[in-house]
């Protein structure tokens, strides 16, 4: 009984409440943006200026360089990693159906295997499997200012129309932006921990922070990510309530 | 097969490294701690990936003379010597000069170059002349000046209102962007585990 | 070969290895910071030597700390190590993802990383962030809490400020938009009003943050001159100059 009382303790009720709120309305909302239920958006400038260079580039033929970050999948950074991902995979699928050129570069190689995959279907789905070149992902290393100076180099290569660097950045994040910075090219991207995000914001033209990064899919090409943002920001109304009551409560006396 | 068989084998590890995380159990502990023994191995199978990814970047260019043949020839030795010596002898003096006088003055330079690219990144950002530079310049400027000694000395308020800076409203920021990091993680995390993303096929 | 390789800085004569290694350490120091007057041939060097260096140092490591000893305890003992066994066999099918024709037998292994992954993501997001900081974003308002008169009134406004702030950048990021009808456009408008405070919190905030990392960059900036000015420099002193 001891034994049973002690394991009921150390469980972390806060987590399963949120958890047992949070996953039904995923669930919910995920099945409506999924049957065709669109849930309008606020404007962010960063995301929509990424889909005006996607479709410049298909124009003039220009590659956009699109910078992975170093966060590695397997590891509590594969949130931000995917996001990486998912931009890349947007820009690699608009490329792949003009049959143009595109550049992924990474500091993780989880990131790296994952990318092939996303290229290598990019490339088969839109009907030019031949295409795919292992030389359009590159890898410098896992030392993220390794990477930070091997991307750098890459991009001397020849004009890129855009340098876009979403996900897990720290320091490097910076480096790479403002080593570009005399580029004629535009420069955006977007972290989510406030320190990295703060030195990115001071660098790049336009920026997505925090939470920003994860809605990528939703503003890009994957509607089904939607129902996940609605969930959000039901749940961002549920916590703001619970802080609210919460303090008003600890205020009148009646919480510790 | 090729696609169902991942899908299993991710919402499976999914599901037992959240439950390590949210039920106290040791065998959950164990199959937790297998499973990040298991991410270790993988990575590193990927670093192999990753490193002939930089050689066969490197090599085509020796070979084709894109790029500077001598820059990728000096990469590529670099590597290769910096790994076999590692490899075969990694206590020894070589390894540790490597170190000491190669890797460690490099990355500490790379580091030591922001504080050119910090300046000139903030220069262009305040000259953006909108109210949020100006809040952005008014209180980076606050905090760098009242870490310097003769502030202090100076006026002392200034650096009353900097612990106050730091205390509520950069706590308050600080408390909301990660409650926002967190939701936004907490959604993507959810749409690997239920299969509304699927980026190990490709997708 | 490799051995001579490995053994040549212990041949060398004492200190000899030490005074090649500052020489080295400072002219690579110089060539990294030359970079702030624009590109240049030395730049690219140390450029293309950071990563060959740091490609092959983690390599090496990636040998000597993760694979082999493991594959060392599973080959010793293959019943205790099982698992190890089992996630080498998927190492191996990972790094089919280098040949197109055998590539989607890399996607079992990134099922397996992408999954621990979300699962470790979720876990730390819900304990270690979200649950502890809406505990700690739940404050007293009440000035008696506080202390006796003004102290009392002033720690209340801060905890005011502190909730409001929270409220307000977490605002900040509602992604969903308009409704329609009176109940719509009062909370549209709220959030509007939030959000702008939210973004100046934030600015608040980044502006601190930068401070605080430029003030690092100094420090790493101010080690590398040190390093120049009294390591290097010394040398010039013992060669009589």
């Amino acid at each position: 009984m001891e034994n049973v009382l002690l394991v009921t303790q150390k469980i972390d009720l806060g987590a399963w409440i949120v958890l047992l709120i949070f996953v039904p309305f995923f669930i919910l909302f995920t099945l409506r943006a999924k049957s065709g239920a669109r849930f309008p958006l606020r404007p962010i400038a960063a995301y929509k200026r990424l889909c005006e260079l996607v479709s410049q580039a298909a124009e003039s033929g220009h590659v956009i360089h699109v910078g992975m970050g170093s966060g590695g999948i397997g590891t509590p950074a594969t949130p931000e990693a995917l996001m990486g991902l998912t931009v890349f995979g947007y820009i690699a699928r608009q490329a792949a159906q003009y049959n143009q050129a595109t550049l992924g570069t990474t500091g993780d190689p989880t990131i790296l295997t994952a990318a092939q995959g996303i290229l290598q279907r990019a490339r088969a789905e839109a009907g030019f499997p031949e295409q795919y070149s292992r030389r359009e992902l590159q890898f410098y290393g896992p030392h993220p200012f390794a990477y930070a100076v091997g991307a750098f180099d890459s991009l001397r290569a020849r004009p890129y129309l855009a340098n876009v660097l979403l996900g897990h950045f720290g320091a490097e994040g910076l480096w790479l932006a403002e080593a570009t910075s005399s580029k004629e090219m535009s420069r955006l991207g977007g972290v989510a921990p406030p320190t990295a995000a703060a030195l990115m914001q001071s660098s790049l033209d336009e920026t997505v922070i925090g939470e920003e990064v994860f809605a990528a899919g939703a503003y890009l090409d994957k509607p089904s990510h939607l129902g996940s943002l609605a969930s959000q920001d039901l749940m961002r109304i549920i916590i703001i309530l619970t802080i609210l009551v919460g303090s008003i409560l600890t205020s009148l006396g009646y919480l510790g | 097969m090729k696609k169902t068989l991942p899908l299993i084998v991710a919402i499976l590890c999914g599901v037992l490294s959240l439950a390590d995380f949210i039920i106290p159990n040791p065998q959950l502990d164990a199959l937790g701690a297998v499973l990040v023994e298991g991410v270790t191995i993988l990575a590193a199978f990927a670093l192999l990936l990753g490193l002939l990814n930089i050689l066969g970047t490197h090599v085509h260019r020796v070979a084709t003379g894109e790029g500077s043949r001598g820059l990728s020839l000096s990469l590529i030795l670099a590597m290769l010597i910096t790994m076999a010596v590692g490899i075969a002898f990694p206590h020894s003096g070589t390894l540790r000069w490597i170190f000491r006088y190669l890797y460690v003055p490099l990355q500490s330079t790379m580091t030591a170059l922001l504080a050119f690219f910090v300046v000139s990144a903030a220069y262009r950002a305040f000259r953006l002349r909108n109210i949020e530079a100006l809040i952005l310049l008014v209180t980076s400027l606050l905090v760098l000046f009242t870490q310097l000694p003769f502030v202090g000395a100076i006026s002392p308020s200034l650096a009353i209102i900097r612990d106050w800076l730091m205390r509520v409203p950069v706590t308050a920021a600080t408390r909301g962007l990660i409650l926002g990091i967190a939701l936004g993680t907490i959604a993507t995390s959810l749409r690997i585990l239920l299969a509304v993303d699927r980026p190990y096929t490709g997708e | 070969m490799l051995e001579t390789l490995a053994n040549v800085m212990n041949a060398l004569p004492a200190g000899t290895a030490s005074t090649i290694g500052t020489w080295v350490a400072a002219l690579l120091t110089l060539a990294v910071l030359s970079f702030i007057f624009g590109e240049n041939p030395a730049f690219r060097l140390a450029e293309y030597l950071f990563v060959g260096i740091a490609a092959g140092y983690a390599g090496a490591l990636a040998w000597t700390q993760v694979l082999w000893p493991r594959a060392k305890l599973f080959l010793a003992n293959p019943q205790a190590y099982w698992y190890y066994g089992l996630f080498f066999a998927l190492g191996l099918l990972l790094l089919t993802r280098g040949v197109r024709s055998l590539s989607t037998l890399g996607n079992l292994p990134l099922g397996v990383l992408f999954g621990t992954g979300a699962g470790l993501a979720l876990g730390g997001a819900l304990t270690g962030s979200l649950v502890p900081q809406i505990e700690a974003s739940v404050v007293s308002l009440s000035p008696a809490d506080y202390g006796q008169g003004l102290v009392g009134w002033a720690y209340a406004i801060d905890a005011f400020i502190l909730l409001i702030g929270t409220i307000a950048v977490l605002s900040a990021f509602h992604f969903t938009g308009k409704g329609q009808g009176a109940w719509s456009g009062f909370w549209h408008g709220l959030l509007r009003i939030l959000q702008g405070a939210g973004r100046g919190f934030i600015m608040v905030a980044f502006g601190a943050l930068l401070a605080g990392a430029t003030l690092s960059f100094f420090a790493a900036l101010q080690s590398r001159l040190a390093f120049l000015l009294r390591d290097w420099i010394k040398l010039f002193g013992n060669m009589g100059l």
